[in-house]
């Protein structure tokens, strides 16, 4: 599954926002400039493949 | 999948405020200044409120006054809406509610746009407005 960002805005005023197919740190990463950009984060939850293994492009797995 | 997060919208984009007004009915009805200008009552007296964004009474309702958006110091816009426009006009929380959400969507395809992203949108049928990012 290639990695996506899915946004729903609802009519009230508030936006959440999920990342789908990253691994690890890479999801915070890429979602950052969209939370920067659109207002105040309220909330954050992490799901189980954030404490998965990154791959790294050379191939060696880095631990967390 | 590995994050959720839940943001709430803050008016700072210029642009993206003016093509979410437009969203909302007001295309070529939005006024643009460099200063803040004065904003009109009903009868076309002067308010003591300014705006840099602003939609003039006439597109705005029955026996409207201006509606204006103010560019604060931190860059943050303050909204400017009489109490008369929010009560009988309907520009009430409900409309800025529908308002940050059309300016979410148009300053998430700006930044997405930035940053390389294929943007996809759809209205779902509980009101929301779904993008999907991908590279």
């Amino acid at each position: 599954m290639s990695a996506e960002i899915v946004l729903e805005f609802w009519e009230d005023g508030q936006v959440n926002l999920e990342g789908k197919g990253f691994k690890g740190q890479a999801c915070f990463k890429e979602m950052q400039f969209l939370k920067d950009a659109l207002g105040v984060e309220t909330s954050s939850t992490k799901k189980q493949e954030f404490y998965q293994a990154e791959v790294k492009r050379d191939g060696k797995v880095k631990a967390r | 999948m590995s994050h959720y997060s839940e943001v709430v919208i803050e008016l700072t984009d210029e642009g993206c405020l003016v093509a979410a007004l437009s969203r909302l009915g007001f295309k070529g009805k939005v006024e643009v200044h460099r200063e803040a200008q004065p904003l009109y009552g009903y009868q076309g007296d002067v308010r003591a409120q300014k705006a840099h964004v602003i939609i003039r009474q006439q597109h705005v309702g029955r026996a409207a006054n201006d509606l204006g958006f103010e560019r604060q110091t931190d860059g943050k816009y303050r909204v400017w809406v009489s109490d008369y426009d929010q009560k009988y006009n309907k520009y009430n929380d409900a409309w800025m509610g529908r308002l940050k959400q059309a300016y979410g969507v148009e300053k998430t395809r700006a930044e997405a746009r930035k940053k390389g992203y294929r943007v996809s949108e759809k209205k779902l049928d509980d009101g929301r407005i779904q993008l999907v990012l991908r590279r």
